[in-house]
């Protein structure tokens, strides 16, 4: 059987069905093979294609020279430094930022620095099937502005000058991180804006880059001994009457995933945004490099807590009383304040089974989701018609299956909406469960 | 509502573990695929509260061994893409493997991946197939006679 392992261990979901996958998940139905002929062809075309462009793309590359896409020609200027070159002397105004700001201006390259011209190579996915993924952080996340300082010390610049030769020359800074629930960092990001021109930088520490549009045929091309995937579009997205071209790249910089996105009219500027980023950051500059990130927000929003630290909250009085057999998986409270909290999260498990709740605290002027029952009202008839017992529920065990619901209960002036979800129990143990009141 | 971030964690924690468990009761590339699908959806639509990784990992197994049960009794499950020729290529001896552990019957399939690749104890195993210990404990006994009859190497 040794052997039986050792194939298995190779055997894996391909990446076109795991977009498959995704795209079911966010559709809610299946997504089936019906294409996976024009994918297996699309596959094979794209892996030529990527063959092609690895090949085509960053010849003879000239590490630490700067580039200009569009012409092979080299600009009549001086050649950039060299990888091991130190970084260049401040200019008189390089200096003059406040650290303490939530933006920053990048100042012109230093003097003697200038971009070489030479052409950047992408498939243009225009018009191209694309599924869209929307992230969001976990429920409780926070998200800070960054100051200027952070800014640098995220790209290990000692001057805003540095950044310059990112091709940001002009461009205004302005950042911003997000902070989990646990207290770890998800993601920080700087945007850069210039005229109608822009660029956005995010890094996902710990994982692979979040990428909203994913399309089907993404090359992926060796860069400095990183894989990147890149392409552009050329599209009018704002809505001008004239196209803007949307360079994008996405890559790992050790186990942090890294997104970038370049977008101006000027697709000669949205080019070099890109190649310089790739340049960078794939190792090619010797003082440029991911640095610092910033500090995750000091207080969490949210915190996991013992069964009796909920119930000791305002909210606590209305937490439910499970079946003995159930176990609390998890309890949390969001948005504390010195005195109350706006919502407080329990689940417990048996099994397969489950009871989750949500409670959350709407003062006097806030609207809460409309409730489904009355809290005394709750008894096995209503239970038995809300819910139903499934005998085989798509594999799952037999059991009472109910759809969400949710009640209200007065506190002081505001109101707790709770909203239930629950598996596996009988609308009796349900009914004794919850509170009336 | 499952939050994006924890489904896509979810999914790239547990694909390959349930696509390998599907493709060795199915035999069958794509419907191992779909079977995968309908045990996330699933997940989706239940949302199950799990405590750690391990009991996920047991409810998705649960719920793709029986969406494979399923498949095989469909009258009109499509029988297109055998294993051996539409996964990477394999040894002489990793091909006989294959061979014995594909012509058991599914259930047998099922125990043999669950136990020989998975790691899973009987106990485990019989909690998600749904079926008694005592009679996982004999099929295994069953397949293992099975199995040393058609392969030559040491079980």
């Amino acid at each position: 059987m040794r052997d039986y392992r050792t194939y298995m261990d190779r055997v894996r979901l391909s990446p076109m069905a795991h977009l498959d996958l995704m795209e079911a998940l966010e559709t809610g139905s299946p997504r089936r093979s019906h294409r996976r002929g024009l994918w297996a062809a699309g596959l094979a075309a794209c892996l030529v294609l990527a063959a092609a462009i690895g090949w085509s793309l960053w010849p003879a590359s000239d590490p630490g020279a700067a580039l200009l896409p569009g012409s092979a020609d080299p600009l009549p200027a001086p050649s950039a430094p060299s990888a091991s070159a130190p970084a260049p002397e401040p200019s008189s105004y390089a200096q003059s930022y406040d650290p303490e700001a939530l933006s920053l201006l990048v100042p012109a390259l230093p003097e003697g620095y200038a971009f070489t011209m030479e052409g950047l190579v992408l498939p243009d996915l225009t018009g191209q099937p694309c599924v869209t993924v929307c992230y969001a952080p976990l429920a409780g996340s926070t998200t800070r502005d960054l100051t200027a300082q952070e800014m640098l010390d995220l790209f290990s610049a000692s001057r805003p000058d540095n950044l310059a030769l990112l091709g940001w020359e002009g461009f205004t800074l302005t950042g911003s991180c997000t902070t989990l629930p646990d207290g770890q960092l998800f993601s920080a990001a700087v945007r850069g804006s210039r005229g109608s021109s822009s660029f956005s930088l995010t890094l996902f520490p710990g994982q692979e880059p979040l990428v909203e549009e994913q399309y089907e045929h993404v090359p992926a091309f060796d860069k400095n001994g990183m894989e990147v995937t890149a392409y552009f579009l050329r599209e009018d997205r704002d809505g001008d009457g004239g196209p803007e071209y949307h360079y994008r790249a996405h890559f790992l910089y050790g186990d942090m995933g890294v997104s970038y996105q370049s977008v101006s009219p000027d697709e000669g500027l949205s080019q070099l945004l890109l190649k310089e980023v790739l340049r960078v950051f794939t190792g090619e500059h010797g003082f440029l490099a991911f640095g610092a990130l910033p500090a995750p927000s000091a207080r969490a929003a949210s915190r996991e807590v013992t069964l009796e630290e909920a119930a000791s909250t305002p909210m606590g009085a209305f937490l439910p009383t499970p079946p003995r057999r159930f176990t609390l998986s998890r309890a949390e409270l969001t948005g504390e304040t010195d005195t109350q909290c706006r919502q407080l999260t329990a689940g417990w498990a048996h099994g397969y089974d489950y009871v989750e709740v949500s409670l959350c605290l709407f003062p006097p002027y806030a609207k809460p989701p409309a409730p489904d029952f009355e809290p005394g009202d709750l008894g096995t008839e209503i239970l038995s018609a809300w819910g139903a017992y499934v005998e085989d529920d798509a594999g799952d065990v037999p059991g009472w299956r109910y759809p969400a619901f949710t009640l209200h209960y007065p506190c002081g002036d505001s109101t707790v909406a709770a909203t239930y979800t629950i598996k596996g129990l009988t609308p009796e143990e349900v009914a004794r469960a919850i509170p009336a009141a | 509502m499952t939050d994006p971030n924890r489904l896509e964690l979810l999914v790239k924690t547990h694909e390959q573990t349930l696509y390998r468990a599907a493709a060795a009761i199915l035999g069958d590339a794509h419907e191992a695929e779909d079977a995968v699908q309908d045990a996330f959806l699933a997940w989706l639509e239940k949302t199950p509260s799990c405590p750690d990784a391990a009991h996920e990992r047991a409810w998705l197994l649960r719920v793709t061994v029986n969406g494979c049960k399923s498949r095989l009794r469909s009258p009109w499950r499509r029988r297109t893409a055998p294993l051996p020729e539409s996964y990477p290529a394999a040894t002489p001896e990793e091909h006989a493997a294959l061979d014995a552990v594909l012509s058991l019957p599914p259930k047998e399939r099922a125990t043999v991946h669950l136990f020989y690749y998975e790691g899973y104890q009987t106990a485990e195993i019989a909690a998600i197939l749904g079926e008694r210990e005592g009679t996982v404990r004999s099929r295994l006994s069953r397949c293992r006679k099975k199995l040393r009859d058609m392969l030559t190497d040491d079980m």
